[in-house]
């Protein structure tokens, strides 16, 4: 797993070949003995350089954290990388290279990654496969360009609408006024979106929506989705 | 709000039990015949006897127990061992208005000290004046009680004679006046210690209030200095203080043994520390278990007063 | 005058010679603090004058002051106006005192317990610095200096080995506690809440009354040690509990435990090393609380007894008539005392200030 904070993530009182090699003493049989050749080759692969392996973490940019926490989770050659917000806490221009070396990583090691995150530019860029997730529940499933192209849901279509328009000449998209999301701790019966969703009608309260398909690898819950079953993908 | 109060008072049960079952097994632990112990090697077979069972050694532990219980908790703390034999709430009765005129007495002087040397100080952080005082406070606190009342004695009993030694006079006995003069030295001492205290911490937290925007707002506006520092800046830093003077309070009461040693104080802690040289157990388990109660009983006190007086809390928990 | 004059008429001496000024202010200072220092302190501490006591205590006073400013705007000069000369000074005499008491019986100091051997020596001599008695004579002909550095053994050790029982067995318990919460938690708040209820002095003279006065050094360093850590340890196991609190929340056991680390593999290698940070940088002032607590003790005639000195057992000496005639006789262990309780504060506050920068208000 690596986390949002990179430097909170990371044991101020260790060195980072300790912080990195720690996998490898947790599970020793899959180091294969050579734990140093191992620690020198991951750091090469997240751009780090050999010299790294003995400063303390507080020496380090917030983007070289992240490396080392990605250093650390990859030693053990997973199948599965959680990545909880890694990009959110960092520069811009720091997150595209983060970004690159994941996307790099993924293929070098053949990864399977859950990638969570809150920024519509970051996820489209990242992603194979969007889920798209309120209060708990998933509402929409779909490939980037699918969901950005023709949002099933209306959740979905809130989101997109509201990222901001940079050019002034370009209209506006409407953005329907729904108010404050209600709190986690006593969701609305039914389906959870019901209480900002502009076509909400009394089956919603009544009846949480299942997950259907409405394209060909495209899924949504809804009782009322914005383009029909079966439609065209 | 009275949920709070609700589990604290319950959480006192344990501890109370815990405090009472500790200086009833004070006895227990002493090693040797107690009677051997109260009354030296060479009483006679029936002194030993009576001792033995005045304290109830005859009879099984929680028997004991269970009767002492009985009767602490309806004020009998029955009677002590070595002469002059009296009833130890009686001796005990007699001490407490001592340890609590010193207590009243040393709060108010180091409120009195504290407040005015912490808000200048605050005022005018990093002067030389300022840190004089952080160096002075800093000294004061590393000065131990007995040390620091020795001192006192020195400059201002011995060799200048301002205030008399040695004893204590009851103000229904002798009138206040004579009563402060006994006083003033001994709570002298504790208020400094106290004050040394106060002062740093009043001095931070002032320091960081006077930083807030609305201070700033204020002087804008044309306030005068001592106006600010009074009125608006005293009584948001003051919270850490009223904690803090709270439990100072239960340590004056508690913890002055020191001082009515060197003072020779008739206090509740020279109750306790004659008993304790003197072996005489009923006497330094009442006294301790008064003092550890009545420290129990302040520190829930000020708790509450404290939930009260915070606004926040008090909103929030109601 | 042309502009570029004028302009250079008003520049100021550029830094190097500003920083040169101000050194040389620093050192001048120092002299005059230096000679007002000696001066005070020879007044003061030998017998070249007769002066009453009263005088010679407040001029030993403003002397010491005076060579602290001297040593400070000499290091100033030196090192840079942001030297710690506070902080270097109270280690230098911690130093100076530890190194005093491991050493004590090589050292040509004079009789410090037998005053079977002192018949000759006049008691109660006032300090004289360059006598063979520096810092004076007791009522029993002993020699004070000696008596100090002895007694000093007493303290330290007996310190020592709370702090290090307390850390110990604190830390251990705060952070099981601390990590496992639940009823083991509930019931570690109960004992340290009912231990810390009794006021301290009051729970050490229980316990010492039990205990009983202790006849030789290490018995008392054992006695009174133990004593002062059951009284310390509920503070220890308070903090390390915090302290774990604060860091179990943190990402990197997270990920620890991710990477499928067991519980004790996260206390001992994740928290331990962060909860022990802080808790040592408190410990030096837990040490001055002690060095005070056994001193109070000591005082109150439940250390160790006479003629075997502790700093407590010195001042007591210091009764009324003492006081009168002869002050120097409780104030020379009460300074001693004072400055080893200071010095352990002021490193202590330093070490809290880099190690624990959460609790920097007292």
């Amino acid at each position: 797993m690596i986390f949002q904070d990179p430097i909170s993530s990371l044991n101020p009182r260790q060195r980072v070949r300790q912080i990195v090699a720690e996998g490898l003493e947790i599970w020793p049989d899959l180091a294969g003995g050579d734990v140093a050749g191992r620690l020198a080759e991951i750091l090469d692969a997240v751009g780090l350089p050999r010299s790294a392996a003995d400063r303390r973490p507080y020496e380090f940019s917030g983007g070289q954290c992240q490396r080392i926490c990605i250093a650390r989770a990859l030693v053990l050659d997973p199948t599965v990388l959680i990545c909880d917000e890694p990009v959110s806490a960092l520069d811009v221009s720091v997150q595209a290279q983060i970004l690159n070396l994941l996307e790099e990583m993924k293929a070098r090691y053949a990864l399977s990654m859950l990638f969570i995150a809150h920024d519509l530019a970051v996820v489209k860029n990242v992603s194979d496969r969007v889920i798209v997730m309120y209060l708990g529940k998933i509402c929409e499933v779909a490939s980037p360009d699918d969901l950005y192209r023709r949002p099933a849901h209306p959740y979905t279509r809130m989101l997109l609408e509201s990222i901001p328009e940079p050019d002034p000449t370009q209209a506006r998209a409407s953005v329907t006024e729904t108010g404050e999301p209600p709190s986690p701790l006593a969701p609305p019966s039914g389906c959870r979106f019901r209480t900002r969703c502009p076509s909400a009608v009394e089956r919603c309260a009544v009846e949480e929506p299942m997950v259907r398909a409405v394209g060909s690898g495209h899924f949504v819950a809804c009782h009322f989705p914005l383009h029909a079953v079966g439609g065209p993908s | 709000m009275r949920r709070t109060i609700l589990t604290k008072v319950l959480l006192l049960i344990p501890v109370l039990f815990l405090v009472s079952l500790g200086t009833f097994l004070m006895v227990d632990l002493v090693p040797g015949d107690i009677g051997v112990q109260v009354l030296g090697p060479n009483a006679s077979v029936d002194d030993y006897a009576r001792v033995n069972r005045q304290l109830g050694f005859n009879k099984p532990i929680l028997e004991r127990y269970g009767s002492w219980l009985s009767h602490t908790v309806r004020g009998d703390l029955g009677k002590n061992l070595v002469p002059p034999i009296e009833t130890v709430t009686t001796r005990l009765a007699r001490a407490f208005p001592v340890n609590l005129e010193l207590a009243v007495l040393a709060l108010a002087m180091a409120f009195a000290i504290s407040v005015p040397l912490a808000m200048w100080s605050a005022y005018r952080a990093g002067s030389r004046f300022d840190r004089f005082v952080s160096a002075a406070t800093f000294g004061t606190i590393s000065v131990p009680s007995f040390l620091a009342a020795l001192l006192l004695v020195l400059v201002l009993a011995v060799n200048w004679h301002i205030f008399p030694l040695g004893q204590w006079a009851r103000p229904t006995a002798k009138g206040w006046a004579t009563n402060l003069r006994f006083a003033f030295l001994p709570a002298l001492t504790l208020a400094l210690q106290e004050a040394a205290v106060f002062t740093r911490l009043l001095r931070s937290d002032m320091i960081a209030t006077l930083q807030e925007d609305y201070i700033l707002a204020a002087r804008a506006k044309g306030m005068p200095t001592w106006h600010i520092l009074a009125r608006e800046a005293l009584r948001p830093s003051s919270f850490s203080l009223i904690t803090l003077s709270g439990l100072s309070v239960g340590r004056l009461i508690g913890g002055t043994i020191i001082v009515e040693q060197v003072f020779s104080l008739p206090g509740m802690g020279s109750v306790v520390i004659n008993a304790a040289q003197k072996n005489d157990y009923p006497l330094v388990q009442g006294g301790v278990l008064v003092i550890a109660v009545v420290y129990i009983a302040v520190n829930l006190f000020v708790d509450l007063m404290y939930g009260y007086l915070d606004p926040r809390i008090r909103r929030v928990g109601v | 005058m042309s502009e570029l004059a004028l302009v250079e008429s008003l520049e100021t001496a550029p830094p190097e010679h500003r920083a040169g000024r101000s050194r040389r202010a620093g050192l001048l200072q120092a002299v005059g603090f230096l000679a007002v220092g000696v001066a005070a302190v020879a007044l003061g501490l030998t017998e070249m004058t007769h002066v009453a006591g009263l005088i010679k205590v407040p001029t030993v006073l403003v002397g010491l002051v005076a060579l602290y400013l001297a040593c400070d705007r000499v290091a100033k000069a030196v090192w840079g106006a942001s030297f710690d000369t506070g902080f270097w000074m109270s280690l230098s005499w911690l130093v100076l005192l530890i190194a005093a008491a491991i050493l004590a019986g090589v050292l040509p100091l004079g009789e410090y317990k037998n005053s079977a051997k002192t018949i000759g020596t006049p008691g109660n001599l006032r300090p004289d610095l360059f006598s063979r008695h520096p810092l004076g004579t007791n009522n029993f002909s002993l020699d004070l200096l000696s008596r100090a550095i002895y007694a000093s053994r007493v303290s330290l050790a007996t310190a020592l080995f709370a702090v290090v029982v307390s850390v110990v067995i604190g830390v251990t318990i705060g952070m099981v506690a601390g990590y496992y919460r639940g009823w083991v938690d509930t019931v570690v708040g109960v004992c340290t809440d009912t231990t810390l209820a009794i006021p301290a002095l009051v729970l050490l003279i229980a316990i010492a009354a039990i205990l009983g006065v202790p006849k030789t050094v290490p018995e008392a360093i054992v006695k009174e040690g133990g004593a002062l850590a059951i009284v310390g340890i509920p503070t220890v196991i308070r903090l390390a509990r915090a302290n774990t609190l604060a860091f179990a929340g943190r990402e990197f056991v997270v990920a620890s435990r991710a990477l499928g680390a067991r519980s004790r593999r996260i206390l001992f290698k994740q928290l331990l090393p962060n909860v022990m940070l802080p808790i040592i940088s408190y410990a030096f002032i837990i040490i001055a609380v002690l060095i005070v607590a056994e001193g109070s003790l000591a005082f109150l005639g439940l250390g160790l007894q006479q003629p075997q000195p502790t700093w407590g057992n010195m001042i007591a000496e210091g009764t009324l008539s003492v006081l009168r005639q002869y002050p120097h006789i409780p104030l020379v262990p009460g300074a001693f005392m004072f400055l080893t309780v200071f010095s352990f504060n002021r490193v202590g506050e330093r070490a809290r200030q880099r190690w624990d920068p959460r609790q920097s208000k007292m």
